[in-house]
């Protein structure tokens, strides 16, 4: 009985623009040799020859010459057409449209005025940020873009199936039409409508645009974060148009928080200002320095950019101002990408600053190397609440501390009241749940309450900082049954290692029994991964294991034996969770490896 | 193009001819042959047999110019056939005794409610794949639906194998999470 099946034909055949340009382009030049091949063998009938096995291209013209030689001018005649008929093609083509659509269809990019337009960059690389260029390389762009188009010529739209992988996205708003171009790295453009449902295609030789274009991506000067933290391929594209739209007419006209009518000096106070690192670092700013700093707040330009949640790229300082009576807030500032973002009862606000703040905030904290451990914050508590009790009690080693509140109890109600913390899970945290704002105060409050004075305060963050500093990874062993992958990468030359169920055994056996060194920086971050592996020259042997759902991967720079890195792949590289970071104690690890796997150069 | 112009321009030029039909029949070629083999072939002699159906069709045209019968039935028919003898050769290769109804067919089991169902759940997934956006759609069908390694997906795709082992990865995340929002959950 015939039956049903699932996945329509038709169904399936759309499915078929997923194939790789080169598998179609590699079946069609197969076909037409098997053409050739079958009617070449027809035609051999008639010769009653039997060609040598000779390279296919040359046969037929040796089996001409034969043919003519034994019989004689005729039969050359016959085969001279055989010979025009099998006439080589020498490489597909993209399809043109058969109408002439270039009088009908013009391409809508060079159309516009770019010089007038907002252009977005967003990168495979840029992760959720998406880029701006200057005016002068804008017009640049504009002018080439209007020189070079004449020489564009426009596809076939089925052409959409084979471009590849692109290189970077371009957002035009140009008045009301907003359009993304994406540029190829086959050296294609392609502009979409969303609204309108129109692509348009150009293939030509586009690499000094291409080039050019790059170059100019380079200097860059701002960047703007995309919402939610998503990356290009997450985000929606008519979401980031919506956001970049909403951007421009938020960013003008938003008053500002009353952050500028802070005292920073006056009474009943606390101000503390933390890195962004997994376990904060504490620093104190003397007075001086905070009536500077507020100086340039209020001096300074804040553009609100979004009320949607942002996480910038890159090492972050948060200044935390509990007031009592007036509650609290706080202002983590993002000195690379200028921005800062402020919260307050639960809610964000997000803000672009200028240069001036950033200055006077690198120049306020003017960090010391052992900052974290000469400029502590003393604090007092008194007699602790029932809440803080329960996570007295919750750790027994620390069941007879007394703490004093007396001085910041109101401080501690309203960090509670504000920021809702989990102290009874809080007393109980360890180094990975230090992630978030939350974590950052779990993080004060339970040295502060495990403290009876200023001192026993400093020597549990010295203590704490010192555990920092010799923090070492946890490294999870490998099992060779778990590995799904082994790559090898050469100067950039990526390549699947293809091995045998004895040398996976080998690599897990050597790595899992190498001692490690702790890692070479405290203040690991998981850019310190991307800059180190992503690196084009030496040989990084990379290990994939999955276990469940559970992926995992180990890295090894062979040319740079201390340079060893597994983490957890999470949703993606630049947020993955770092599960171990060190380095092996001694070269003969790696060695042993290059030496069983021939990785020597 | 219809069959007619195709035939003309076979005619005219009979290399723009064979590119043509190569363009406009490959998705239906590819299709009946990779139905009949998916089980039994690699991506190799999956692109061996269309080659050639395409050789054979191009042959056809090439000593039957005024034949002007319904050409998808024909290449269907040329398609269908060399789908089912590569068929027999691998079988008889890998000393298979697979029954040739089993060949490109469903369980017998399915009733046409379930069939039904099927499609529906089949046609989400496939909607789902294609909302991941490009170049997460084409890494997922040609990882999980054509069979290439992640290898050949890098090298057809301009990126790094890393980066599509990454990408597979997370796509496949998203994917599950789109899928059971629709009430579909996917086996681990």
């Amino acid at each position: 009985m015939k039956k049903k099946k699932i996945i329509s034909l038709s169904m399936q055949e759309h499915l078929t623009e997923y194939l790789p340009q080169s598998a179609y382009k590699r079946m069609y030049e197969k076909s037409v040799e098997k053409y050739r091949q079958l009617s070449f063998e027809g035609n051999e009938e008639e010769f009653t020859a039997t060609p040598a096995p000779m390279k296919r291209s040359w046969m037929p013209i040796i089996v001409s010459l034969c043919a003519c030689a034994v019989m004689g001018i005729g039969v050359f005649t016959i085969h001279e057409i055989n010979l025009h008929k099998i006439e080589p093609i020498t490489d597909i083509q993209p399809q043109q449209e058969i109408t002439d659509t270039h009088t009908t269809v013009l391409p809508l990019l060079p159309s516009m005025d770019l010089t007038q337009a907002e252009l977005y960059f967003l990168t495979e690389q840029s992760g959720s940020d998406c880029y701006t260029i200057s005016a002068e390389n804008q017009a640049k762009l504009a002018g080439y873009i209007k020189e070079t188009s004449p020489e564009w010529t426009l596809f076939n739209q089925k052409q959409n199936q084979f471009l590849g992988g692109f290189q970077f996205q371009m957002y035009v708003l140009y008045n009301d039409v907003k359009s993304i171009v994406y540029f190829f790295d086959n050296g294609t453009i392609v502009q979409s409508f969303p609204e309108l449902e129109q692509t348009y295609y150009w293939g030509t030789d586009i690499e000094f645009f291409y080039q050019h274009l790059t170059n100019m991506t380079h200097t860059i000067e701002t960047k703007i974060p995309i919402p939610d933290g998503k990356t290009i391929h997450e985000a929606d594209s008519v979401e980031i148009m919506d956001y970049l739209f909403q951007r421009e007419k938020n960013h003008r006209s938003t008053p500002f928080f009353n952050i500028l009518n802070e005292d920073y000096t006056g009474n009943g106070k606390l101000i503390v200002f933390t890195n962004t690192a997994y376990a904060p670092n504490l620093f104190h700013i003397p007075d001086e320095n905070l009536q500077s700093l507020s100086d340039a707040f209020e001096q300074g330009t804040w553009e609100e950019i979004t009320t949607d949640s942002v996480i910038p790229d890159g090492e972050g300082i948060t200044m935390y101002v509990y007031r009592i009576n007036q509650g609290c807030f706080s202002v983590t500032f993002y000195p690379l990408n200028q921005i800062a973002i402020m919260k307050v009862h639960q809610k964000e606000r997000t803000f672009r600053i200028s240069d001036d703040i950033v200055t006077a905030l690198n120049s306020a904290l003017d960090l010391p190397q052992e900052y974290f451990v000469e400029n502590l914050i003393p604090c007092e508590m008194s007699e602790p609440e029932n809440r803080f009790n329960a996570v007295w009690n919750a750790v027994d080693d620390y069941t007879e501390t007394h703490v004093d509140l007396s001085a910041y109890q109101e401080i501690a109600d309203r960090i509670n009241e504000e920021y809702d913390l989990n102290l009874q899970s809080m007393a109980l945290v360890n180094r990975e749940n230090y992630s978030g704002e939350a974590g950052y105060f779990s993080y004060i409050i339970y040295h502060i309450l495990l403290s009876k004075t200023p001192e026993e305060f400093e020597s549990q963050m010295r203590a704490s900082a010192e555990a920092q500093l010799n923090y070492k990874p946890e490294f999870i062993p490998l099992d060779a049954e778990k590995i799904f992958s082994v790559t090898y990468n050469h100067d950039n030359f990526d390549c699947e290692l293809d091995l045998t169920d004895e040398e996976k055994a080998f690599i897990c056996e050597k790595i899992n029994e190498a001692e490690w060194n702790a890692p070479s920086s405290r203040d690991f971050v998981e850019d310190d991964i991307t800059e180190e592996f992503n690196k084009t020259e030496g040989r990084i042997l990379t290990i994939w294991t999955i276990d469940g759902d559970e992926q995992k991967q180990i890295s090894i720079a062979l040319d740079t034996p201390d340079r060893v890195v597994q983490w957890q792949v999470g949703r993606d590289v630049a947020v993955a969770n770092i599960t171990g970071y060190s380095s092996l104690k001694s070269d003969e690890t790696i060695l042993s490896i290059i030496d069983k796997l021939n990785l020597d150069d | 193009m219809t069959d007619s112009e195709l035939r003309e321009l076979l005619k005219r030029s009979p290399n723009d001819g064979h590119q043509e039909l190569f363009h406009e029949y490959f998705p239906y070629v590819y299709t009946i042959v990779f139905r009949k083999l998916q089980n039994v072939a690699s991506m190799e002699d999956v692109e061996e047999c269309v080659s050639d159906v395409f050789a054979e069709i191009f042959r056809h045209y090439d000593t039957h110019s005024e034949y002007d019968g319904d050409l998808k039935g024909y290449i269907s028919t040329i398609a269908n056939r060399k789908a089912v003898d590569m068929f027999r050769i691998l079988s008889r290769n890998q000393g298979n005794t697979i029954s040739m109804d089993e060949i490109g067919e469903m369980d017998s089991g399915i009733d046409i409610v379930q069939n039904a169902e099927q499609s529906a759940q089949n046609r989400m997934v496939l909607q789902a794949v294609k909302d991941l956006g490009e170049p997460d759609t084409t890494i997922i069908l040609q990882r999980y639906y054509f069979g290439y390694s992640s290898r050949e997906i890098a090298k057809n795709l301009n990126l790094s194998a890393v980066a599509v082992r990454m990408r597979c990865s997370r796509a496949l995340k998203q994917l599950r999470k789109k899928l059971e929002q629709s009430g579909i959950t996917m086996e681990v």
